[in-house]
């Protein structure tokens, strides 16, 4: 009798014991929010791939040996040589109710400390939309609650709207403005029983705009400074005897190029 | 050096050459190399280097890394080898590693699969699910 239930219980042990495969790859190199990874032979396209310290990662890019895959989190968590991992899954984001109010990174994952988000529906990021005919009719106007706009321009809910304009003129402000005059609304109606929904998809880089910005600025007073030292050569020259650069002096302070 | 697509393919046609009825042949392998390094054809190091990343890869396919908590009984080696050349290939090369932080279990990598049974692993899987 004692010897069935040894048999049971190693058969229990069996069980808790199990063993997970996975399939791995070595990072071979990362930039620009960009990771090589060596390995990852069974990979899916557009799957998830999980890299240490928590950072995920989706495949793009496959190729014989090598898959490219872009980061999406902290890229300087990230090494060569660090271990990473498949999942099975592709990317995918929760959604349900519990999103309501919530601000969130491109995985789902809360930026806003206010808890994890319980939900358990995933829905994966890459969809085919519905066509055209499947569609509901665009009946219903959308109030951006600034009254040149909502005069001039109408607006369809369900409609994409682009907004175009020079840097600092307000086109973050209009969209802000819409969504707190969409708020205001989906009180209203959530008071007399509907469910009102906004969300707002932002891609702030201000780091990386700000760097940009600079580098344009020393571009500039490079090529400033370069125009400065060339005229000051040819100044030389002149005054060492040299008759053949007096036209080119000439020009130049008349505003026109020279070339050599 | 950047890899354009004259090496890529030029190296995947010498590991193509480098087989043997599916095995690795050393003695190809080192004569594609001399033939190679006497002909001196176009980017012929960038070949060189690929071809040698290639067949590195291919080695590591063929290659079990066995790491365990503790050192393993000779019976326990030879039954994993075993069961791994029935499962992979009869040409398996193994390497037995002792890695005390793995607190127990075995972890098993060939090429870019990894079979996990360690307690560490489990440990961290827990650790997330919580």
């Amino acid at each position: 009798m004692s010897s069935i239930l040894e048999e049971i219980e190693t058969k229990i042990a069996g069980l808790k014991t199990s063993t997970t495969k996975s399939n791995v790859g070595v990072v071979r190199e990362t930039g620009d929010g960009v990771a090589r990874i060596e390995g990852l032979s069974d990979v899916m396209l557009n799957e998830m791939i999980e890299f240490p310290n928590g950072v995920y990662g989706l495949a793009l890019n496959l190729e014989e040996t090598e898959v490219g895959a872009i980061l999406l989190g902290d890229n300087t968590k990230i090494s060569e040589g660090d271990e990473v991992k498949t999942t099975g899954k592709l990317l995918q984001v929760p959604v349900g109710k519990a999103l309501l109010g919530r601000v969130v990174n491109t995985l789902g994952q809360p930026l806003d400390d206010k808890g994890p988000i319980k939900t358990e529906t995933f829905y994966p990021l890459e969809k085919i939309a519905p066509g055209v005919i499947k569609r509901q009719s665009v009946s219903q106007p959308v109030q951006t609650g600034i009254m040149a706009i909502d005069a001039m321009i109408p607006i369809g809910r369900g409609q994409r709207e682009l907004i175009i304009g020079d840097r600092a003129t307000g086109k973050t402000t209009i969209a802000i403005d819409t969504i707190i005059s969409q708020a205001r609304l989906n009180k209203a109606a959530e008071e007399s029983g509907r469910q009102g929904l906004s969300a707002a998809l932002l891609h702030l880089r201000r780091d990386r705009a700000e760097k940009f910005e600079r580098g344009a600025r020393a571009l500039r007073s490079r090529k400033r400074r370069c125009n400065a030292l060339h005229h000051n050569y040819l100044r030389a020259r002149f005054r060492h005897g040299d008759e053949s650069i007096s036209g080119a002096i000439r020009r130049r302070r008349h505003g026109r190029v020279v070339h050599g | 050096m950047k890899i354009n697509k004259e090496i890529r393919q030029l190296s995947r046609q010498l590991l193509r050459a480098s087989f043997t009825d599916g095995q690795l042949d050393r003695g190809k392998i080192s004569s594609l190399v001399q033939s190679l390094v006497t002909k001196r054809p176009r980017h012929y190091l960038a070949i060189l280097e690929n071809y040698k990343r290639l067949i590195r890869l291919e080695v590591e396919k063929r290659h079990a890394r066995i790491e365990s908590a503790a050192e393993l009984v000779s019976e326990v080696k030879s039954r994993v080898l075993g069961n791994l050349q029935k499962k992979y290939s009869k040409d398996l090369t193994t390497e037995f590693v002792v890695n005390p932080q793995l607190l127990g279990g075995m972890r098993v990598r060939i090429g870019s699969d990894v079979w996990d049974g360690t307690v560490r692993s489990r440990l961290e899987r827990l650790k997330q699910q919580l």
